[in-house]
């Protein structure tokens, strides 16, 4: 018994390292956004004060919270639509065995390696109205300009245009990975079984590839979920807040507005939501679920 | 020890100034004699012309200066969040901060009072704009020395009017009118330009066009000539955005939606300025420092063609511009022994000759009198003899963006409630209506009453 | 009921190495066919090729009478069992089962009837809802012969469908392969690579080796009368002894020396070997199977003498692999009278059953 005991002393003493970083790195962060939140606490305004859920209560009636909730909830799917079709079809595109398909796939991937600030950067003057070179090129076609950046209906996908420039070569390098890793002999029994190709393609590719497919969804919705720098380069949440995100929502009352309880309680509910999400799709979709 | 060297020194150099002599840095005391003595000199600055002009002669700066300048050049916000954070410091990690007019109320609590080494350094204050010496007093106290304090003014094309027979527009009014006969007039001219882009852009643009239609956002106290910026209480932290000088300057900006250029929504600061600089609209709202964009380029197609106005006075309002800049200032957790330095610098690099030296490299700014009748810094900057003159007619003024510490949160929910309206998502009444409703609320949040 | 005609087919994978090189073979119908050879030997990428997985090089391959060489693999209608299972491993047992048939959109219900019946009859109903990693080996190669026998089809080609098995399971399987064969009357087209099972399934084994076909023919005639060296040495349970010999034609009965021993051949075996134009070539070599030889102590004129290395018991028998100076000799002996290592042993073979092989390795004695 003592043996074990001293065992056990043992073992916890070689993990608490791990441990005490776990706490420091992932669990202090957010155990102090929880309690930030539950005060009234601006920047250089003396004393934060106690506010109980004030803050959540406020976010519960603010109207603009709703609306960027809802406004990163058109952004994630679209982008992640757009992204996952897009890079999918890539992926098989460059599963082609022909010469110079691994440079062009080399080519293809470097957008992931830009700063998503600069691609911001980059996007805001390619669809800028005065400067920009999409604009040009389309009024030499003869056609009015696009309000890319500044039209109710049409800014919000810029913004997912360029998310998914920078973005839909990682879906294609997992989804390529993933392809390349799929066993050939499957598809030598698909063929003995008489499938033809789009048999093939539903009945074997796509529920092969389906774990991967749900982890890239996943990661690119979490990830874009996050995404701020482009609205902050292209369109600071306008028109009319139709591009304004929950982080770019939260970088406004945060760190221009100071308001850090507030923005806290926003950045608490965001959390919530993410994780809620991620476990909802987790368990529906079911990775890695055998009976399914 | 160096102060009757200095006094002595600015006198001199002010005179010359004066004489239209300054043309060169190359009168500046030799490194030996330098203002720093082989110290330090730690600066927070902030990503704007003037200081972009230090990082880029830095190297003569410190030859200049005989010593270590440390700049540490920030963005708007980050700036701020610095700022604040160094202010809960024992110990100031900074000499020198840079502040913005609008924020003296949020930092008034710790920055050093420097009316005592003004008067013992016989600093020739008069020399100052007005509007921009006084920008930095608040409560009996000098809180900063003006480094960069520029105006946002009115530029308008001189051929482009003169061509159609219009006359310069003092009202806005005239700029409708103005704006009506030039838009689409000749290809890819459009009426004005302006800063329409959501957030602080645009509330910038409503506090300071709210300005001249007669009333600041918030309800300060009116004085002689304009309003009290010196003396915010909380009772003055009404919004008053569903006033009718309020509807008056949304029924203005609704109005010049129409001839604005392309994009107008998301347009702002620079992207204005370089639109009209390509001859992309006829007039425009403008920090006059930023002039420089087009004056000291000869591609730009604008350049020598404009002229300027303080801003254009609504129907019961003012010609006033709304100031802006930048000051320096102490922070008051900077150790006794390290202020008479810190004081030094700040005279140094805001005295005549820096002044004028900033201006070779893109700053058109001069907020002195003595810089603003230098021949070659004119022509260099042709807007600064016309700031000059505003100041002089008290049509430069700092109360439209009140420095109240929710100044950015003001500017915030104007700006997004407000783009509704412009991009025609919301009525502008409905726009106004929800703007009052959210600064209300943050005035009470904040405890104000 | 399909007959498969290999004609003249080549495969090569570069211009240089041929996989398979004019390559000849006829499957009637009903019959059951084995292609034995080693591993590289082509075996494979004719299976492949007949399969349609590979394309074909030259020749021509014909199914009752009908090009099949531009036929896509799913137009072919041969049901396929692979070495590996190639499961469909997202798809439980019911899943792969049903593939084929819902390849032809075929209605559920009566799909669910005919994966029933196959899961009855190779004792699977227990597994449907089990994924390929939860079954073993031989449980997801009963699920690979489902998945071939469940359509309609009568050919099956089985690429080492048992190459990964245990071999009491290897046993098992292929009676049960065997079986199904008959009853299905299909025409079976298996690949092994070993002999023994080839024996026990197949009606006609086809030996291969560096891309040519050798011989066809039952494991008897494989064994007995092979074509050539290779064959002699590749088919058997223990391998053939190949030892030099050569001709004494001066003698008065025609003799064959092998070592020191002369052996007495009978007049008919002798003139063979004097019809064959081959044994000018000069060199001649002997093939001696194990069984075809026994041990005496005595010397005689026509024994080899030799010295005992190694004895390795076989169940009640011993193979006797003994030395001399013409080479090493393998003789299977029963265990009860086996010499011991050292011992001198004087070894007589069985003249009906020496095989002779020329200079290229050919069977100079094959009966034709």
């Amino acid at each position: 018994m003592k043996y074990f005991r001293e065992k056990r002393r043992i073992a916890f003493a070689m993990i608490s390292p791990s441990i005490l970083v776990i706490v420091a790195i992932n669990i202090f962060p957010i155990l102090f956004a929880v309690y930030i939140s539950l005060h009234l606490w601006s920047f250089g305004r003396g004393v934060p004060r106690f506010a109980g859920f004030l803050n959540y209560e406020e976010l519960y009636y603010d109207g603009r919270f709703g609306d960027a909730v809802l406004t990163s909830a058109k952004f994630v799917f679209f982008a992640v639509l757009l992204e996952f079709v897009v890079g999918f079809a890539l992926a098989f595109l460059f599963n082609v065995k022909v010469r110079g398909m691994a440079t062009l796939r080399q080519i293809a991937v470097l957008p992931i390696m830009v700063m998503p600030i600069v691609a911001g950067l980059v996007w805001f003057y390619m669809f800028n109205e005065n400067f920009g070179v999409i604009n040009w090129l389309i009024t030499l076609l003869g056609s009015e300009k696009v309000g890319f950046l500044t039209d109710l209906d049409v800014a919000l996908f810029s913004i997912v245009l360029a998310d998914a420039w920078q973005w839909t070569p990682f879906v294609m390098l997992v989804m390529f990975a993933a392809l390349q890793s799929l066993p050939e002999y499957v598809y030598e029994a698909a063929k003995m079984d008489g499938l033809n190709a789009w048999q093939t393609f539903w009945r074997v590719t796509i529920p092969m590839l389906r774990p991967s497919i749900m982890i890239v969804i996943l990661l690119r919705i979490v990830d874009s979920f996050k995404m701020i720098e482009l609205v902050f380069m292209m369109t600071q949440g306008g028109p009319a807040g139709r591009t304004e995100v929950l982080p770019w929502y939260l970088y406004v009352t945060g760190f221009q507005a100071l308001d850090l309880g507030f923005a806290a309680a926003m950045a608490v509910s965001m959390l919530i939501l993410v994780t809620i999400f991620t476990q909802l799709f987790l368990s529906r979709v079911g990775i890695g679920n055998d009976n399914k | 020890m160096h102060f009757e060297n200095k006094q002595s020194w600015i006198k001199k150099a002010a005179a010359m100034a004066v004489a239209g002599a300054v043309s060169s840095i190359a009168v500046a005391p030799a490194s030996a004699e330098g203002v720093l003595n082989g110290e330090t000199i730690r600066i927070l600055a902030i990503g704007d012309p003037v200081f972009q002009v230090m990082q880029r002669i830095h190297g003569d700066l410190e030859e200049m200066a005989g010593g270590t300048i440390e700049l540490d050049v920030r963005g708007f916000d980050v700036l701020r969040q610095q700022v604040l954070l160094n202010a809960q410091n024992d110990v100031s990690n900074y000499d020198l901060i840079s502040v913005d007019l609008p924020q003296f109320g949020e930092y008034k609590g710790f920055l050093v009072d420097l009316a005592g080494y003004v008067e013992s350094s016989g600093m020739d204050w008069q020399d100052f704009h007005e509007a921009a010496w006084t920008g930095a007093y608040h409560d009996q106290m000098q809180l900063g020395i003006p480094i960069q304090p520029h105006p946002e003014i009115f530029a308008y094309r001189v051929d482009l009017f003169e061509e159609a027979g219009l006359e310069p527009p003092r009202t806005t009014e005239q700029v409708l009118a103005a704006a009506k006969a030039l838009h689409g007039s000749k290809d890819g001219l459009s009426g004005i330009c302006w800063n329409g882009a959501r957030g602080t852009p645009l509330g910038q643009t409503i506090t300071m066009v709210m300005g001249s239609h007669g009333l600041p956002v918030i309800a300060m106290d009116a004085i002689e000539g304009g309003f009290d910026l010196g003396n915010v209480r909380p009772e003055n932290m009404h919004p008053q955005m569903e006033s009718d000088t309020a509807s008056e300057m949304a029924a203005y900006l609704m109005e010049l939606m129409k001839f604005s250029p392309p994009g107008i929504l998301n347009m702002a600061w620079d992207e204005r300025v370089r639109v009209f600089a390509q001859g992309g609209c006829a007039m425009t709202y403008i920090w006059s420092g930023r002039s420089a964009i087009y004056e000291l380029d000869e591609d730009a197609e604008a350049r020598g063609k404009v002229s300027y106005l303080p801003h254009p006075a609504g129907p019961n309002g003012l010609n006033v511009s709304t100031l802006g800049g930048w000051f320096l200032s102490i922070p008051d957790n900077l150790p006794e022994d390290r202020r008479d330095l810190a004081w030094s610098v700040t005279e140094w690099l805001t005295s005549p000759e820096m002044m004028a030296e900033y201006t070779k490299h893109g700053n058109c700014v001069a907020p002195r009198h003595s810089v603003s009748v230098d021949e070659e810094v004119v022509a260099r900057c042709p807007v600064i003899p016309f700031v000059d003159a505003m100041a002089t007619n008290g049509e430069i003024a700092g109360w439209q963006r009140p420095p109240v510490p929710e100044i950015q949160q003001i500017f915030d929910i104007l700006g997004a409630e407000f783009h509704e309206a412009l991009a025609g998502a919301e009525s502008p009444e409905d726009a106004l209506k929800e703007a009052q409703r959210q600064l209300d609320r943050t005035m009470r949040r904040a405890g104000y009453y | 009921m399909p007959r498969i005609e290999f004609d003249n087919v080549s495969k090569r994978y570069a211009p240089s190495s041929a996989a398979v090189e004019n390559l000849s073979l006829t499957i009637e119908d009903g019959s059951f066919l084995c292609v034995l050879g080693p591993s590289g030997c082509g075996k494979s990428s004719t299976l492949r090729m007949l399969a349609g997985l590979e394309s074909i090089t030259e020749g021509e391959i014909r199914v009752d009478g009908k090009r099949y060489n531009e036929l896509k693999a799913q137009s072919r209608d041969f049901a396929m069992v692979f070495e590996n299972y190639a499961l469909y491993p997202h798809l439980d047992v019911y899943g792969n089962l049903a593939m084929p048939l819902a390849a032809r959109k075929m209605p559920r219900q009566e799909i669910a009837r005919r994966v029933e019946e196959i899961a009855n009859t190779l004792q699977i109903s227990d597994q449907l809802r089990k994924k390929p990693r939860q079954l073993s080996g031989g449980q997801r190669q009963r699920v690979g012969l489902g998945r071939a026998i469940i359509r309609d089809t009568r050919t099956f080609l089985m690429d080492e469908p048992l190459g990964h098995l245990e071999a009491y399971l290897r046993q098992q399987l292929r009676t049960e392969i065997r079986r199904l064969h008959e009853e299905l009357g299909a025409t079976t087209f298996y690949i092994t690579h070993d002999q023994e099972e080839a024996a026990a399934i197949s009606d006609r084994i086809a030996v291969m080796s560096e891309g040519r076909l050798q011989q066809t023919g039952d494991l008897l005639t494989l064994l007995d009368n092979p074509v050539n060296r290779f064959v002699a040495e590749f088919i058997g349970n223990l391998p053939i002894s190949i030892l030099p010999a050569s001709i004494a034609s001066n003698a008065a009965s025609p003799e064959l020396s092998v070592g020191d021993a002369r052996i007495p051949f009978s007049e008919r075996r002798a003139s063979e070997i004097a019809d064959s134009t081959r044994v000018a070539a000069g060199r001649l070599e002997a093939g001696v199977r194990p069984d075809a030889v026994t041990l005496h102590e005595e010397s005689a004129r026509h024994r080899l003498p030799l010295r005992v290395s190694v004895v390795e018991p076989v169940g009640d028998m011993a193979v006797i692999v003994a030395d001399g100076p013409a080479g090493r000799l393998r003789a299977a002996v029963p265990s009860d009278s086996a010499p011991s290592p050292g011992n001198s042993v004087h070894a007589e073979f069985d003249a009906s059953r020496i095989l002779l092989f020329d200079g290229d390795g050919r069977n100079i004695l094959r009966k034709t």
